[in-house]
């Protein structure tokens, strides 16, 4: 049905799918079996299968070119949600489905159809008729808004700069300067993605609604496992509660245990990304949050830190080839002579301003780190950091450049 | 963490003050390292003024020239843009005997870009504006990304780091120009077959550019400045296809009857023989002299150099 | 696009003043239009136009 909806055009398409999904809900409320619960997830999952894995299926077992299929925006993340709503209803987490209404918001909340955070649907029914005006939510509302303006604005888009111009000539600059790229590239990703969900929760909490954590200063984890506990909290815990624990989680024999965890990172890499690149990003985290338990070593936050940023790459690069010969170039004849160091800052701009602009990134950056630790530890700047991200915006953001990274899965 | 207004309000405020003093002052700081259009208009009278884009900065070293010379570049800079310039600099009192302004028909074709950074930040407040409107004439354009790039957020980095940025860059400008500082060194035939492509995607002129170029032609002979359309040097490969030297002939073709001057190299001039343009001889096909397709070398600029006070002589 | 980045900004700051001055029981109408409004401006259609947030 979604498949047939899909060629009607995005918009039409996503209505209808909204209330298809919210009748199959329903039905789930007064039907609660596994065959019910594996129709509904299999419908719901159906059109971003089609969308995003359809080149990939045999054209001798469907012919999806013929069909016209155009992806819709979001798809990724309000089917999590489609899919989530389902389990809950399933496990008795909710009564009933959603009123038509709570739960069309709930899918299709502007603040968060694009990249998240993905909120349960008690999480958001429970606050929808309560939600009201509270000058401290809006207060906070509104500074994170301006936090996220300065992530993605000034840290983010700057960093891209850099990251893009190494990925075009990855064959031809010196290693050191693959190392800048690689770092710069866990900054952007985490500056453009954490800015995102500062300015959803910012405009969540206008609204009145509780804000949903999505990042907590993921960077200082000690250990893989305490990464994915403090990055896109909302979808680690909702691979956690609908992927990894159905499988059975860590309450199985030592071998099972290490197969649900590959296979839970597995879907996670999958559903960022359709290429290998992605499947080999999954299962390195699932590999390493499985050696957290047992390494210490891994568990040094340096360490932790080292390896994300290693592991960033394939995310980054076109494919698992390019992702090769990164890694390749960055090993190989890594140097810290004048004249690699030199390269190294020239490519910031490619003229004498070079430095000028390292300066303000890493000025970004460390304004940003400052206050993502002063909100970790509690403590209160408001006065502060509202003038300095105020002034960074205004004179140092970026405008005209790439959209927000996790937009696109 | 909470929403401080006052804070914020503040924070505007001193935005404000900060992008108005830059507006304002920042051609300033450029003329103390001897570059800019600041610095040009400062001196009141020039012999020769270059303008032109990189091609010009790499192509024309001042640094051996006798004359009472200044160059005037910036990265991509088009006809465009020049004319808006030169136009400020004219009226604003600046008096030019000879000016020689960047031919290169590729850049001419494209859609004028009036985005860069360091022009921006060496321009007076009025030329400032000037540009900005000349921007928003463009039907795509909006106003408050316009305004953003060009005056709140262009060349913030140099002016609030300027002691830093003045140490860096102060001692490689001469009149505008590179000083002995620099070298570009030329590349082997496989370095430069090697090279992406730079030939124009289009095989004929952009309109507006074309009335900026007419204009520029004009103003001269308003303010009384012998005008000479110079090209420099160009690698053999910008030749292939024969887009470059069909829209040489158009850019010729714009410049005839109007008073101005052309120089132009016999590679790109293919024969184009007309009434006020000289040609000259320069090796094209010699990979040392070129650092790529259009920008020459450290070598193959003093060899230009030398072959344009050969043809001055004569 | 940043341009657009300050749009949706803007979009929801208008959004979350409208949708506090309504009365209660139109709250709900209030964010279902703002979906839709911004779904349909950001939805990539087969051929379709551009978007205020893209």
């Amino acid at each position: 049905m979604s498949v047939f909806l899909l060629l009607r055009g995005g918009g039409v398409a996503f209505f209808a799918d909204i209330f298809l999904s919210w009748l199959l809900a329903k039905l789930l409320a007064r039907n609660r079996n596994r065959i019910a619960l594996t129709v509904c997830i299999t419908l719901a999952v159906l059109p971003l299968v089609l969308t995003k894995y359809a080149p990939f299926i045999p054209s001798t077992l469907f012919a999806p070119e013929s069909l016209a299929l155009v992806a819709m925006a979001g798809i990724s993340f309000y089917t999590l949600r489609i899919v989530s709503c389902y389990a809950d209803i399933y496990a008795g987490k909710i009564d009933d489905a959603p009123g038509f209404a709570d739960y069309a918001l709930y899918v299709s909340l502007f603040t968060q159809i694009l990249s998240g955070p993905i909120m349960r649907v008690k999480d958001f029914t429970g606050q929808v008729d309560s939600a009201g005006f509270d000058s401290g939510r809006a207060s906070q509302g509104a500074f994170l808004i301006l936090s996220g303006l300065v992530k993605k604005l000034v840290v983010a888009n700057m960093a891209a700069s850099y990251v893009d111009s190494v990925h075009a000539r990855i064959s031809t600059l010196p290693a050191l300067c693959l190392w800048m790229g690689a770092f710069l590239y866990a900054v952007q990703i985490y500056a453009d993605f954490s800015g995102y969900s500062d300015i959803s929760n910012g405009v969540m909490l206008l609204l009145g609604f509780r804000s949903t954590e999505n990042f907590s200063t993921p960077y200082f984890a000690q250990g893989f496992g305490d990464f994915w506990r403090r990055w896109h909290i909302s979808l680690s815990s909702w691979l956690r509660d609908y992927v990894y624990i159905p499988l059975g989680g860590s309450r199985c024999s030592g071998v099972r245990h290490f197969v649900n965890l590959l296979a839970t990172f597995a879907v996670s890499g999958l559903w960022h990304g359709t290429g290998g690149n992605f499947l080999f990003w999954g299962l390195c985290h699932g590999l390493l949050v499985w050696l957290s338990s047992k390494l210490k070593l891994i568990r040094n936050p340096a360490i932790t830190f080292l390896l994300v940023m290693l592991l960033w790459i394939p995310f980054r690069a076109s494919g698992m080839s390019q992702a090769l010969t990164y890694y390749a170039r960055m090993f190989a004849g890594l140097s810290l002579s004048t004249s690699a160091i030199t390269s190294m800052i020239v490519l910031f701009t490619g003229d004498n301003t070079c430095v000028l602009y390292a300066c303000v990134l890493f000025a970004g950056i460390l304004a940003m780190f400052l206050h993502d630790m002063a909100a970790f530890m509690g403590k209160d700047c408001p006065f502060a950091f509202t003038m300095l991200f105020t002034v960074m915006v205004i004179l140092f953001g970026r405008m005209g450049e790439s959209a927000f990274i996790y937009a696109r899965f | 963490m909470k929403f401080s207004v006052k804070a914020f309000v503040l924070g505007v405020i001193i935005s404000a003050v900060f992008v108005s003093v830059k507006n304002v002052y920042s051609c300033d700081l450029s003329a103390q390292i001897d570059k800019g259009i600041y610095r040009a208009m400062k001196k009141g009278s020039i012999e020769n003024l270059y303008i032109g884009s990189s091609m010009f900065r790499k192509g024309i070293t001042l640094y051996d020239d006798p004359s009472d010379s200044f160059l005037i570049y910036y990265n991509g800079l088009d006809p465009v843009a020049e004319s808006l310039i030169l136009e400020y600099m004219f009226s604003n009192g600046l008096k030019v005997k000879n000016l020689y302004v960047d031919l290169f028909p590729s850049t001419a074709a494209k859609v004028s870009w009036l985005y860069d950074k360091r022009m921006m930040f060496d321009a007076p407040l009025g030329l400032k504006l000037s540009v900005l409107c000349q921007a928003l004439r463009n039907p795509e354009a909006e106003v408050i990304p316009a305004v953003w790039e060009l005056l709140i957020h262009s060349g913030n980095d140099m002016f609030i780091l300027w002691p830093l940025y003045s140490r860096l860059a102060g001692g490689r400008y001469y009149r505008g120009g590179y000083s002995r500082d620099t070298y570009n060194r030329g590349r082997t035939r496989g370095e430069l077959a090697a090279m992406p492509g730079q030939q124009s995607e289009s095989a004929s002129l952009n309109p507006e550019q074309k009335r900026a170029i007419t204009r520029i032609a004009e103003l001269c002979g308003e303010y009384g400045v012998n005008v000479v359309f110079l090209e420099t040097p160009k690698y053999s490969a910008m030749f292939e296809g024969g887009k470059y030297r069909e829209m040489m002939g158009e850019y010729l073709g714009l410049l005839e009857g109007s008073g101005a001057e052309a120089v132009v190299s016999e590679a790109a001039a293919g024969g184009n023989v007309r009434l006020g343009v000289s040609v000259y001889d320069f090796p094209n096909d010699d990979p040392a002299l070129y650092e790529d397709y259009i920008h020459l070398s450290t070598e193959g600029s003093r060899k230009f150099m030398e072959v344009l006070r050969g043809m001055e002589g004569e | 696009m940043a341009e657009n980045i300050l749009k949706f900004v803007a979009f929801s700051l208008i959004i979350a003043a409208v949708y506090h001055v309504v009365p209660r029981s139109l709250r709900k109408c209030v964010l279902l239009v703002a979906n839709a409004v911004f779904y349909v401006s950001i939805s990539t259609l087969a051929g379709g136009g551009g978007s205020v947030f893209c």
